[in-house]
């Protein structure tokens, strides 16, 4: 294997609630949940999942950033302990001060804490702390929230007592004129420079073989081409970007990787910016980075990400992991499809371009030596309607039965060009040509959706699951054509 | 010192908030292994070959158990209570997941990789897994309660409506966010247990029986359940397979369910099939009710969800009958879920009763005032106290019920169509034998005990309260201790039933302290009350005085330190039993709001109002919080909640909380609980009713009822997901 320039460190480090830590070996590999109840003590993060489907396990995941520390709560009985290399994790017993740490007793409250109390925001407990850390999170630097707000910011803690109004009146009730801020709680400067040493090496962890134990390897690398140089000597390495997916598969489905490739430290892959007439989403910017991007490039495309997922999830998973894994009721595909949006891989041999829709008919597949960059998408022009869609069947949280993008070019009543693309009615979400080819030159009146409905209708054969039936999912795609026209 | 009634916060708020309460799973014991449950991958037929050898060769097994090699030992199932089941399934297979072995290791992940590594040869048979399929074959079990009075034939003749409709409510799962967790460490033969359970003493039994020891050898402790919503009130058989786990591997085990376990390792709401035939005169007089049930059991119990019992009382109708019949599937057997009975009944009455009053062109509100009642038809009783009607009408009031259109489909909020409806409910309220001890320190301090539980109720809270009023001292001196066998018997956390049963145990203990204190007073030398005849002295507000001359006292510590006592203390029980001329139960009205996406098929629930009299209210905030938390688990029945087996393998396809949907907070509509004064002391001593159950009740039919009210499309097969309306 090619020597890389930089050093290699063979455990991780971060801050956990103001003490640093060192973690290696096979405890590096697992889920953080489990490790901060199991190998801390620190029993206040729940289990209730497992799946990233609760948010019980929510901690703060601090990343540092120019100023300090960015915290954002995240699910962490989904996410690797690998993946906390350099940042700091404040759980619930952490919240005020490391030095309160196991001392619940008779300590203080924070704000937060009292207004759960104060409000009965907690019944069976369970949830609780899952609730505090996220509560603590939407009020760390905001002076006002309404009740959408919070409800908002709470969409990815599930309570099973409380019927959530006396938490969302807890969120909506805490003293913000005595929140001591997290920075305050934890001065940055002291764990920016507790992560300095070794903070620019590479991480490799090598669990061997053992008789009755399979061997696992970890790399962590800090620059493209040793992702690139270690991905070609290790093809069969899964790839992990924000490991909600991969996480899962771990911690429910018992996976256990021999060989991981983790994206983390590529961190400057993360840009969202508008670049000409383009948006360009970098591989490793979560969604929420997308979303706090977005709203002032394509609002349409902010309002959808509102509803993906979880905001825990959305802190987490990125932008390249939601494309390579091409789900079929992947969220992010029918806007990238409808837009012509293009995907821009590096390998050995430089950067390669490929359209969304092209990807997506190769498999999807990209080449041994290749890792997603970035991507780049045409933005709406003046005068097209852009419209996505997401239909599920709870509110919020849920995965889509089906989602849509509408993008169209009418002039004088008349639609000169129209894109459609659905996801969860095939395999991969797709484009529909026949029915787009029918609206072309066609005036928009209701009458051509209906007619519209009807041509989509038989250019599609979606597929049952638990989620929806064939069925089902044929008749929304009619409606949702019937909707965009009836709504423009 | 007035306490109950106020809104005191959760006494163990603080433990909550900062993560502190500990739970099953978190207490740690010395050389503690962990377990991992083996269980059937196929939903009927036959093990034919086990092969255990990778596993236990696997680094850090430390024990491996199936069917081939356990002892054989039984367990009580849950229904009936004389059946016993052992505690492994296999070689025959009644359900898919059903456990049929364990594996121990020192860490969790190599009893999971263990787990794996055991494998099965089967011969796999066509499970049973579709309700509807085998009605032909459903039959009344032995435990039936039908209710019947009067003449159908005549009651239909007399209607000038008639109602025929069928309400399906799917398999519903519990899923408390705590999963269930056992530890179990023997010492010699006794065993302690650490589970999460909704009745240790329950708990306690089942162990004692199983193991064949004296019930004084099992202890079981659990200070904290992280919602049991009646899934922890069964003991399931992975607490006796954790046991023996550990007492083969000869150290403490643990062992947790994991959330798609939860799916087979314990009891669900049963899927029911109502059939409803409801008729009335022109004047909305009932003539006749019909509801005639099906629901699934396993192939062993006979597990009965009782949606007779809400038809036969609720509303006055001459001519009626209830019934039940049940069919057996290939799943473990059904089991008490919020509100088990009326949850599901009340979406076959309360729908029903919408349907009828649609035909006859009255108003819902109106009809079922109609046919309110203050006798219980099913056994000609009085209820003790039944305030449906104040319900009803306070809730029209509060609600905006005004802004509703008699005609359905006609009211329109921008592309949305808007809906209101209404729903009864009811619960039996539950009394049942408990007791709890009060000791007084001479510093003043007070602790109370029960082996009751507090499932996130706030039976911690409600009992400091009892305790401080009854005895006269700040609530800030009580501490109290639940969840614990070696503490005196309280009841099960079930049937809605703890603050009534343990409160009114407390009460009456509380009470008997002050006798105590009083007779304290007035036998030691140095007292001032001292030589009075006790029927001169009170105690109250923390102090003994005599009532002729209140300056003539002194307080409770006072007493017990004139007496050279360290303190003293009572244990009491919650008393006589209810008075048997009497029905028991109590009442709700609930109010929906939606607004309809017919396009997409959305249901959102906009506005909820439930209004309950409940009796006595013994915390403002926990009684609103248990209710509040009951209508939007009528939202989940409604729109989401619908456990899907595959019909090949009758494996539960949405085993986790990702495709079991529980309602999240984006769900949460403008909400609002109302209780109607009222004290039953016939009922109970402290005067309360029930609440855990209530809000469930009639949450789900006023959803229903409201689409049918916005849309004119009238779905009877919940949940109503967007499929079924567009």
């Amino acid at each position: 294997m090619k020597r890389f320039a930089g050093l290699m460190r063979d455990h991780i480090f971060f801050f956990l609630n103001g003490q640093k830590i060192q973690v290696r070996g096979r405890e590096a590999l697992g889920m953080l949940a489990p490790f901060l109840r199991r190998e801390r003590g620190l029993t206040g993060t729940k289990i209730a999942c497992a799946h990233g489907a609760c948010g019980s396990c929510s901690i703060l995941l601090g990343r540092p950033t120019q100023s300090g520390f960015n915290y954002q709560p995240i699910n962490s009985c989904i996410f690797p302990v690998f993946a906390c290399d350099g940042a700091h994790v404040i759980t619930v017993e952490g919240l005020n001060g490391p030095d309160k740490v196991g001392g619940q007793d008779d300590g203080v409250l924070s704000p937060v804490q009292c207004a759960m109390v104060d409000c009965h925001g907690a019944q069976c407990g369970f949830c609780t702390p899952g609730i505090v850390i996220t509560l603590t999170a939407f009020h760390e630097n905001r002076v006002q929230s309404s009740a959408e707000d919070v409800k908002a910011a709470l969409e990815g803690n599930l309570c099973r007592c409380t019927g959530y109004s006396p938490i969302i009146e807890a969120g909506m009730s805490v003293e913000t004129a005595d929140l001591r801020p997290l920075t305050q709680i934890y001065p940055p400067e002291p764990l920016l420079d507790g992560l300095n040493a070794g903070a620019s090496d590479a991480v490799e962890i090598r669990v061997p073989e053992d008789e009755l134990e399979i061997g696992q390897h970890l790399f962590v690398p800090r620059s493209p081409e040793e992702a690139i140089c270690w991905k070609v000597a290790h093809p069969e390495a899964i790839v992990v970007s924000g490991g909600t997916e991969v996480g899962v598969a771990m911690s429910v489905k018992g996976l256990a990787p021999r060989e991981i490739l983790s994206l983390a430290h590529l961190e400057d892959w993360d840009e969202v910016t508008r670049e000409n007439d383009e948006l360009v989403l970098g591989a490793r910017a979560t969604w929420t980075q997308v979303a706090e991007q977005v709203g002032a490039i394509v609002p349409e495309f902010a309002t959808l990400l509102t509803r993906w997922g979880s905001p825990q999830l959305r802190n987490a998973g990125t932008v390249a992991g939601n494309i390579i894994r091409a789900a079929p009721i992947s969220d992010s595909l029918p806007f990238l499809l409808a837009c012509e949006a293009e995907l821009e891989f590096i390998g050995e041999l430089g950067a390669r371009r490929v359209t969304v829709a092209d990807f997506l008919e190769s498999g999807p597949t990209m080449r041994p030596d290749e890792l997603l960059r970035r991507v780049l998408v045409p933005l709406p022009k003046e005068g097209q309607t852009l419209r996505l869609f997401k239909v599920s069947k709870r509110r919020a949280f849920d995965r889509s039965i089906v989602s849509a993008a509408f993008l169209l070019t009418a002039s004088d009543g008349v639609i000169e060009d129209i894109k459609i693309a659905f996801g969860g009615v095939a395999p991969l979400a797709l484009r529909l040509p026949q029915t787009e080819a029918f609206l072309q030159g066609k005036p928009v009146n209701s009458a051509i959706w209906r007619e519209a409905a009807t041509v989509a209708y038989n250019e599609i054969s979606p597929y049952s699951d638990a989620a929806a039936s064939r069925e089902h999912r044929t008749r929304l795609v009619a409606n949702l054509l019937r909707k965009f026209g009836a709504e423009l | 010192m007035e306490a109950i009634g106020k809104p005191l916060d959760r006494v163990d708020g603080r433990l909550k908030v900062t993560g502190a309460a500990t739970y099953a799973a978190e207490f740690e014991l010395p050389n503690m292994v962990h377990a991992a449950l083996v269980q059937s991958g196929i939903g009927a037929g036959r093990v034919t070959s086990v092969d255990d050898s990778q596993a236990r060769r696997l680094k850090g097994v430390l024990g491996v158990i199936t069917f081939d090699n356990s002892p054989k030992i039984s367990t009580p199932a849950s229904r009936p209570a004389s059946l016993t089941k052992p505690i492994f399934g296999g070689p025959e297979i009644e359900y898919n997941g059903q456990h049929i072995g364990v594996v121990v290791a020192d860490t969790l992940e190599r009893a999971f990789q263990g787990a794996e590594m055991v494998r099965f040869q089967y011969a796999a048979q066509k499970p049973r897994v579709e309700l509807a399929e085998f009605k032909s074959e459903a039959f009344a079990p032995g435990n039936s309660r039908p209710s019947s009075r009067g003449d159908l034939n005549a009651g239909r003749a007399s209607a000038a409506q008639i109602v025929t409709a069928s309400y399906d409510v799917p398999t519903e799962h519990h899923n408390p966010m705590e999963p269930h967790a056992t530890i179990a460490v023997w010492n010699g033969d006794a065993l302690t247990v650490y589970d999460s359970s909704q009745g240790v003493e329950g708990c306690r039994r089942t162990l004692a029986d199983t193991f064949n020891i004296p019930i004084e050898n099992v202890r079981v402790i659990c200070p904290f359940v992280g919602g049991g919503f009646g899934s922890k009130g069964t003991t399931w058989m992975h607490v006796p397979i954790a046991a023996l786990a550990a007492r083969t591997v000869g150290r403490p085990v643990k062992l947790v369910l994991r959330r798609q376990e939860m799916f087979s390792g314990h009891g669900y709401r049963s899927h029911t099939i109502q059939d409803m035939e409801l008729g009335a005169q022109a004047d909305g007089t009932l003539t006749i009710t019909r509801n005639s049930t099906l629901n699934e059991t396993s192939m062993s119990d006979d597990w009965r969800e009782d949606t007779a019992r809400m038809t036969g009382m609720m509303y006055a109708c001459p001519n009626l009958e209830a019934t039940g019949k049940i069919a057996r599937l290939n799943k473990i057997s059904p089991t008490y879920m919020r509100a088990p009975g009326e949850a599901a009944g009340s979406v076959g009455l309360e729908c029903a009763m919408d349907e009828l009053a649609a035909k006859l062109g009255m108003d819902p509100i109106e009809f079922r005032l109609h046919n309110d009642t203050q006798i219980d038809g099913s056994n000609k009783k009085p209820f003790s106290s039944r305030a449906l009607k104040e319900c009803l009408t306070l809730g029209r009031d509060k609600f905006g019920w005004s802004e509703r259109k008699m005609e359905p489909g006609t009211l329109r909020q921008g592309r949305y169509l808007v809906g209101y409806g209404v729903a009864g409910g009811t619960y039996p309220a539950n009394f049942r034998p408990s007791s709890a001890r009060i000791m007084l320190m001479q510093n003043g301090a007070v602790l109370v005990q029960s082996s009751s539980h507090d499932l996130g109720t706030g039976a911690y809270t409600i009992f400091t309260q009892i305790a401080a009023e009854e005895l006269g001292v700040p609530v800030d001196n009580v501490r109290v201790e639940l969840g614990d066998t070696k503490l005196p018997d309280g009841v099960t956390a079930g049937g809605s039933a703890t603050s009534a049963s343990t409160g009114s145990a407390i009460l009456n203990a509380a009470g008997e302290l002050k006798k105590r204190l009083v007779s304290l007073a007035t036998e030691t030398k140095g007292s001032p009350l001292s030589g009075m005849a006790i029927t001169e002295v009170k105690a109250e507000n923390g102090r003994i005085f005599a009532t002729n001359n209140p300056t003539k006292n002194l307080s409770y510590t006072d007493a017990l330190k004139l007496a050279g006592q360290t303190s003293v203390e009572v244990t009491g029980s919650n008393g006589r039993a209810q008075r048997a001329n009497l029905s028991y139960y109590s009442f709700g009205a609930q109010f929906s709001k939606v607004r309809v996406d017919l396009e997409l098929g959305q249901i959102r629930v906009e506005k909820m109002l439930g209004v309950f009299g409940a009796g006595r209210i013994l915390n403002a905030k926990t009684a609103r919080s248990q209710m509040l938390g009951g209508m939007i688990w009528g939202i989940g029945m409604a729109l989401h909640e619908h456990t899907q087996y595959d019909p090949n393998t009758a494996r539960v396809v949405t085993r986790n909380l990702a495709d079991y949907h529980i309602p999240c907070c984006a769900d949460t509509p403008e909400i609002e609980v109302e209780f109607v004064p009222e004290e039953d002391t016939q009922m109970s001593p402290i005067g309360a009713k029930g609440i855990g159950e209530l809000g469930i009740v009639g949450a789900a039919a006023s959803i229903a009822n409201a689409v049918y009210n916005a849309t004119g499309k009238r779905i009877r097969e919940f949940p109503l997901t967007p499929d079924k309306l567009v």
